[in-house]
């Protein structure tokens, strides 16, 4: 297994911190909220759940009503889109797509928009904090070549089974005891079109549930540790070869 | 070396709040592979065909309110059999009724990164793009499979997808 440790290229295609919270406030408190972050974030999407039902009459389908929405919260996101942070009754997430800003800034940038959220919306108790890593690599594995040579839990059929692997999908759940932390592990090798590279999906999403405090500086304590467990199992999961690639 | 947790370690649901492509793709897989048989009737039954329902649904329920509109089913019926047949991977379109026949599909990945397309009751898909410099718009055969032009364009815009 490869030494965790920071690479100048990670293959990093998402990564979010997600706070769990109940704040049952209006949504012109989100929408405000919104509007002071306009500057840094210009692009504004509100999220509703509504029903509503279809009849078909005379080959046209006829909406007769639309229930009234469920306000679902409100989506902000950088002009390039690479910074995503969603508002929502149930909590906060932010979310970092392609370019990577690191795990410090991801987490300093977390805690300053939950404290602006926190002291607008009042929440009593953080019940869920969540540090999730999505990671694409692409490995120049020829055909026949083993997954081990890049992977060192890689899916195994043993022998008696067919032997040439063109996709799999694992997911395992794991927990740490002592961090009292819980880690989803998926590994996907995508259906190939072509020769190589292969494409290899390795997403970590580590969390704690529980009571915590809403306050910055004990979430950000608990995100440092969930951080550490995230880079422990994503380096753990390749060969020194891998890392090779991103460094 | 694993061992086997006691259970249950957490009765705490697990949430999705990812926005990516990929994480898109694991989630409709993994909701796929979890999925009995037996549900594989049911439209709504999945995530992804879930949200490609909603969207439909509020972009109908827009056009009946400020315009009046109320789309062909024939319409409706081809726009979600080419929403499900593309690859998870490719994020779900805005979706805009245009008219009695015509309903319009967007994907807007910001400057010279769009692409357009607009379902009618004919064999045909109209496609516009802008991809960097160079605008692209016709009206692709829809016979068997995914037109070359859109897929070329998608491709354009969501590199990762695997396009079928």
């Amino acid at each position: 297994m490869a030494q965790p440790r920071p690479l100048a290229r990670p293959p990093i295609v998402e990564a979010l911190v997600d706070l769990r919270a109940s704040v049952p406030v209006a949504p012109a408190m989100f929408n405000a909220l919104a509007e002071e972050l306009r500057d840094e974030f210009p692009i504004k999407e509100e999220r509703h759940d509504f029903k509503a039902k279809l009849e078909i009459k005379d080959g046209k389908v006829v909406l007769p009503r639309a229930d009234a929405s469920a306000f679902g919260g409100v989506r902000v996101a950088t002009k390039d889109r690479s910074i995503y942070a969603q508002f929502r009754p149930d909590g906060f997430t932010l979310n970092n797509m392609n370019a990577y800003i690191g795990g410090d800034q991801l987490i300093d940038k977390a805690m300053t928009l939950w404290e602006l959220f926190a002291e607008r919306t009042a929440p009593r108790v953080v019940s869920r904090a969540a540090l999730r890593y999505t990671n694409r690599l692409e490995l120049p594995l020829e055909s026949g070549g083993k997954f081990t040579k890049f992977l060192t839990a890689p899916p195994r059929l043993p022998e008696g089974a067919p032997r040439l692997v063109s996709q799999f999908l694992s997911r395992i759940v794991g927990h740490d005891e002592e961090r009292e932390a819980t880690a989803v592990v998926i590994q996907q090798l995508k259906e190939q079109q072509s020769g190589p590279p292969i494409v290899i999906t390795i997403d970590v999403d580590v969390f704690r549930t529980g009571d915590f405090p809403v306050d910055p500086v004990a979430l950000r304590g608990i995100l440092s540790s969930l951080r550490m467990l995230k880079n422990e199992t994503f380096f753990s999961l390749l060969t020194e070869e891998t890392v090779s690639f991103y460094e | 070396m694993t061992f086997a947790a006691s259970l249950p370690w957490t009765t705490y649901p697990y949430v999705d709040r990812s926005l990516g492509t990929e994480a898109a793709g694991l989630r409709q897989l993994l909701e796929d592979a979890a999925s009995p048989a037996s549900d594989a009737a049911s439209p709504a039954s999945t995530g992804r065909t879930r949200d490609i329902f909603m969207s439909l649904v509020e972009a109908l329920t827009e056009a009946a309110r400020t315009d009046g509109i109320t789309v062909s089913l024939y319409s409706l019926n081809k726009t979600l059999d080419f929403i499900q047949s593309l690859s998870p991977e490719i994020p779900l379109p805005a979706v805009v009724v245009e008219s009695d026949d015509e309903i319009g599909l967007d994907w807007d990945e910001g400057p010279e990164s769009v692409v357009s397309l607009t379902i009618d009751t004919s064999d045909r898909i109209g496609f516009a793009a802008l991809l960097g410099s160079e605008p692209l718009y016709g009206r692709a055969e829809c016979i068997a499979g995914l037109p070359d032009e859109i897929r070329d364009a998608l491709a354009h815009l969501y590199p990762s997808a695997p396009l079928r």
